[in-house]
Parts: C-alpha cells; structure tokens; sequence
C-alpha cells in the first residue's frame, strides 16, 4: 500500500517536471522567434543637444549679442578693497616691543614662543577671516554674472549636454562620430539623384582593423544609381578607424546601420 | 526522455534565432554634397570613319552633356585603359581601370562609317560596379551625324535622370540677317538653321504647334485692299505650305497653340483695342476671352490647357496676369517693375518666365505661377527679352543684345547654364523652343 502512494508520488513529480520543462521551452521559443518578428529598433545616434527653451528671446541688446564661444569669458573678480589691504602671508609684523624688553634666558624665550603662537594664531584667524570674506565676494560676483547673462541670453544659448542614459559611453560616442564625419565627408550625389527624395539603409559590418569588410542593404532607395552611390561611399570611408575594444565585438557581429540620408 | 529534452534545449539555443545580431547603432549620415557626375567616353572604335562622322557623333554628345551642367569628362589624358586591348562590350574590360581614376560612368562604343551613313553600338557602365546602365545601336545617314550624337546625348539623360533632354528639338525665331525680318528654324545648338520664309516684309511672334508640325507667325502683308496688316499664317514644316489663318483689321499676333493643339489663343485689335481672343484655325472662328480698357497681349497656356497668362495694360503700367481658358478669374501676377511682358508658362507648371523692365533694362525674371518666388535671371548685360521654356522646363532660350546686335542665349532655372547659340546671324529674336522629339 505505501509502494503504491510512493509510485504514484513520483508519478507525480515526473508530470510537474514534464509540465514545468515544457512552459519554459515554450517561453524560449515565443522570446526568440518574437525577437526576430518584432526586432528591436536599434539605437539611433543623435548628438544630445540641451537647449534652453524657457522663454523667446528677449528683446534687449544683450539679447542680441551673438557670444562668441572661442573667446575666453573673463572672470570677475571683486574690487580689491581698498580699506583692507592684502598682506604678504608671510611676512608677519615683527616683534620690536617684546624683541626689546628681552628677559633672562629660560623663562625670556618660553614667554616669547607664546607670544609668538599667539600672534601667529591671531594672524592665522585673521588670514582665514579675509579668505573667506574674499571667497563668499567671488561667489557672488559670479553668481550675479551668471545670472546677468543667463538672464539675458535665455532662449539663444546651447550646450552640448550629457548623455541620455548610461547606454552610450563616451568611447562609442566618439568613435560613431568618427564614423559618421567619415562617412559624410565621401557621402556626395549627382543634382539629378539628390533631387529624386531617395533613402536607403545599409549595415555595415566592420573589423578590427576598422575595415567594411561586410554590407547589407535593409532598405534598397528603388534606385539603382542611388544604390551605386552609397555603395561608393563605402568604399571610399573604409578603412575606418580600429574599433575601441569595447565596440569591436559588436561592431563586428551586429555591425552598424547607416541611413542615407536620415 | 530526459536526454530529449535535453537535446531539444540544446537545439533551441544553438538555433540562429537565439543569436540573431541586430546592430548595435543607428547613424544618419544626411543630405550629400551635390556635384557634377563624373563620365570617361574614350573615343568610339571604328573600323572606318574616313569623314569623322562617329568622331563628330561623340563630340556633339559630349557637347550636350557637358551643356546641361550635370556632367563632367575626363580628360583623356588621365585614361589608364589600353583601348587597342580592351573591349567595349561587358565583361571586356576592366571597369577598375576607370573607377580608379575617378570616373563614375563609363561611355564605350564601337562603330563604323558604310557607304550610306554611320552604325555604333554605345554602352553605358556604371563604373564602380560595372552594372551595364544603358545599350542602343543607332544608325544613321551622313546627314544626321549630329542627330545621332543628339539622341545619344539625349537617351544617357534619360537612362540616369528619367528626364527628356531637349537635345533634339528645334529653335524657331525670327531674323533679319537677308535685311527683312523672317522666320528660321535651327536646331538647339544654334546649328543647321533653315529660313522658312521669304515674306520680304516684318514677320514676328512664331510659336509651335504641341506636334512640331506646324508653326503659326504673323507678318505685314497686304490685305485685298492693298492694305498692309498684321495677318496670322500657319507654317507646315512638312509640306512647306502657309495658310492664312487671320487676317482682321490691325494686330494678329502673339498667337500660341493651346496644349491640345485645338485652338489658338492671339492677340487681335480689331474692335479698335488689343484684347485676347481663342482662335479655331480649323473653322476660324475666333471668340473673345478678355475685355478690358488697357491692352491685352501676349497669351501663354499653363501645361494642363486651363489657364493663360498674360500681359495687361489695366493697372497704367503693362504687368503679368493670369486667367482660366474660358477669361474667367483674371488675376494680376506681377506688381514691380515699370514694364513686364512676354511671359512663358513653363512646361512643367510650377514657373512663369517674363522679360522685365529694370534699372534701364529688361532682364529675364521667372517666378511661381501665383507671382510669388520672384528670380531674376540675367542683370547688367545689355536687354533681355522674349524668354520662352525648353520643353523640359529647366533651360530656357531669350534673346538679347549684349554684344551689340540681338543673339539667342540659353541658361536654366537654376541660373547656372549660360551659352550663346547664334553668331553672326544678323539680329536674331522671338525665340521659341520647340516640342521634344
């Protein structure tokens, strides 16, 4: 009687494993068939751009200034102040009174080191008190600099901003500019093409010697002469630069998609 | 059944679906740099050519190409091939050769004069690929060698653009070379010009019939009367035949087919003023499209046959207007300048040419059909005038006189074709392009 509960026990078993094995085989197969289905849409790559959009310009001359980014911005500084002047750090005052009414041996120098501590002490906090004074004027000048000009050239300034999240580092940034100015720089087309609103797209698989050493159109332009051009400009940009080590895997295996023109 | 399921996840994992690579990253690489197409056309091979007739045909078709701004040539002098080895037909050569050294398209040909005309067979190649892009053999009498290099040059801009090129139309304008203005036709280049007309009197305002069979014109003849008139004639280009198709009291003239090739739409004054009138020149009945106090002249069909443009008096100063077929919604176009005329309604629809009056000149201006888009095409260089539209709507023809007497001109759209096609040809005006064939 108990052999019989046990044998059906592990029957048991053996149907919840059979059960449990097929689900998540099923699962794997709807992942990856689905995966090929509906393929993730890849990552474009767009330089980020901040721009301050909080309101129009606004119509004041120094709206109006165009800043020029290759000069540098002067830092202002506040005015020295004329009551306290700055003092050589060290140079402390001498010492002629106590110098003068020097006393005998031991207890004349032990008096004359305290006195000294003392003064250096006071000078000491004195210093810190006029750096700190000094400090708290220069963060207020800046402030109000940045206020002054961020006030005024709302609207009309950019910056080049960070990335959007933590998937483009700045190795693959930079090396994906690379490949686009390079590719740009031999992307030309006949008046009589331009003019068509052709668009193709096209991966390319690169090497670690930053060679193309692979192609593939997704998306043909229905042009044929259009086709050609992209295909010369290939040629004409590769070899590429090596791929950083961290890109070459997938550069290599996933390639990279280039749209002509957008 | 262990070792199944084992097998069947192994399988699974291994399957090409599992590491379907997908790329990393997406780029744009945005609009290109626009240029000239870069074509090598090394010398037809012939295995006679004593006149030159197949030398001619490549220099008339590399004339045309490089003509229409789109092309460049190498220089033969950069050519690496070995024409004496290599072939002209695919797979004969190798197109590495021309890639290398720049050329985009390669133009080959192999050919040969008999004693009735030439024969070439032309091969246009893709350069980097090698991709064969276009093949023809043409024929032809020694007379129409220039025909020939025209319809080459003609079908390569159709097989890489898809556009007509108006490589083998013909120009009709009017001259006084003989001292008598009278009626020519010349090809596009200026050459084989063949006077039409011997009126010995003043003929003017030709225009083409849609079919190229006809051109209609107006010259000062004498009615019955004895009265010397504006009459409007019909020009058959294959019989050489005139037929008179009005002769009303005063103006006949400016007349321009219709799109149809059914009626004429020209300017008459017989009620004592100019106004526009359609002209049926089959049963030459004529019916009057505008009435107003100024003067009406110089019709011009939109492509689709239902509007006209057209130059009016009405405002004090003589300006561009518009109107349906039937006269109805006449609207004014142009509102600067002191005298505008002539306009020409492109064949693609989206451009009006005129001559304007400025700055002590006309100068040939084109603008949208709803006179927005205003360009001026030609400044500082003498008068300007009578702009008409090649039947590609991208060159036009004018004449002008800035070498002294009146010449024809030809530019584009664009603004970047200039090229004078008449020299020493008395004073040459009126020009009108015309239907591609």
């Amino acid at each position: 009687m108990y052999q019989l509960a046990e044998g059906k026990q592990a029957n048991e078993e053996r149907r919840y494993l059979g059960f449990s094995l097929i689900a998540h085989t099923t699962l794997l197969v709807v992942l990856s068939i689905g995966g090929v289905i509906f393929p993730a849409k890849p990552l474009e790559f767009k330089s980020t751009v901040q721009v301050d959009l909080v309101a129009l310009p606004d119509q004041t001359k120094v709206a109006n200034q165009v800043i020029d980014p290759t000069v540098p911005v002067k830092e202002i500084a506040p005015e020295p102040d004329a009551a306290e002047p700055d003092e050589p750090e060290d140079a402390p005052e001498p010492l002629k009174k106590e110098v003068a009414k020097a006393k005998p041996a031991k207890d004349a120098a032990k008096e004359a080191k305290s006195a000294l501590d003392k003064l250096k002490a006071e000078i000491e906090k004195e210093r810190k008190a006029k750096n700190q004074t000094l400090a708290d004027k220069k963060k207020q000048a800046a402030k109000e600099f940045e206020e002054r000009y961020r006030t005024a050239l709302k609207g009309n300034q950019t910056n080049q901003g960070s990335s959007t999240d933590g998937v483009m580092e700045t190795v693959t940034n930079a090396y994906v500019a690379h490949i686009a100015e390079r590719i740009r720089s031999n992307w030309s087309l006949p008046t009589w093409l331009r003019q068509g609103g052709y668009r193709a797209k096209v991966i390319i698989y690169i090497d670690s010697r930053g060679q193309i050493y692979k192609h593939l159109f997704t998306q043909r332009s229905g042009n044929e002469n259009f086709d050609d051009y992209v295909l010369s400009t290939l040629k004409k940009s590769s070899p590429l630069a090596p791929p950083p080590a961290e890109l070459a895997k997938d550069l290599q295996r996933g390639g990279m998609e280039l749209l002509f023109p957008l | 059944m262990k070792t199944k399921l084992i097998l069947l996840l192994a399988v699974l994992l291994s399957s090409p679906f599992a590491y379907a690579d997908k790329p990393l990253i997406s780029v744009a690489v945005g609009e290109a740099r626009v240029k000239k197409s870069i074509i090598a056309f090394p010398p037809v091979k012939a295995t006679s050519d004593p006149q030159g007739a197949i030398r001619q045909a490549r220099d008339v078709c590399i004339e045309d190409l490089a003509f229409s701004g789109l092309f460049d040539f190498l220089d033969p002098a950069a050519f690496l091939e070995d024409q004496n080895k290599a072939g002209v037909t695919p797979g004969s050569f190798k197109t590495s050769d021309w890639s290398s050294i720049g050329a985009e398209f390669v133009l080959k040909g192999q050919g040969k004069a008999t004693a009735s005309g030439v024969e070439m067979d032309m091969y246009l190649y893709q350069a980097a690929s090698g991709r064969q892009v276009f093949a023809k053999k043409y024929q032809a009498g020694f007379d129409a060698v220039r025909k020939v290099g025209h319809t080459l040059a003609n079908d390569i801009l159709f097989a890489l653009t898809g556009k007509k090129g108006p490589f083998t139309s013909k120009i009709a304008f009017v001259s006084d070379r003989t001292g008598k203005k009278e009626l020519y036709v010349m090809d596009y280049d200026g050459h084989n010009p063949l006077k039409l007309t011997a009126n010995h009197s003043l003929t003017m305002s030709p225009a083409w019939a849609p079919n190229g069979r006809k051109i209609v014109f107006s010259s000062v003849t004498k009615n019955r009367k004895n009265v010397r008139n504006h009459n409007l004639y019909a020009y058959d280009l294959n019989t050489g035949k005139v037929d008179l198709l009005s002769n009303k009291q005063g103006i006949n003239s400016g007349a321009v087919y219709s799109p149809d090739g059914d009626k004429l739409a020209v300017t008459m004054s017989f009620p004592g003023n100019a106004e526009i009138f359609l002209l049926d020149p089959a049963s030459k009945v004529a019916q009057r499209l505008t009435n107003a106090y100024g003067m009406d002249v110089d019709p011009s069909w939109s492509p689709d046959g239902k509007q006209l443009a057209f130059v009016s008096d009405r405002p004090g100063r003589p300006m561009i207007y518009k109107m349906g077929a039937d006269g109805s919604n006449v609207t004014r176009l142009t509102f600067a300048g002191q005298y505008n005329a002539t306009p020409s309604w492109s064949p693609a629809g989206n451009k009006i040419a005129f001559a304007g009056w400025d700055e002590g000149h006309f100068d040939i201006f084109i603008m949208n059909p709803d006179g927005s888009g205003l360009e001026r095409l030609t400044k500082g260089m003498g008068n300007n005038e009578d702009p008409d539209f090649a039947p590609d709507g991208y060159f036009l023809i004018y004449s002008s006189n800035r070498m002294g007497k009146k010449n024809l001109y030809i530019t584009n759209v664009d603004n970047t074709v200039h090229r004078r096609i008449t020299t020493n040809f008395g004073n040459c005006e009126s020009p009108r392009w015309g239907p591609a064939n």
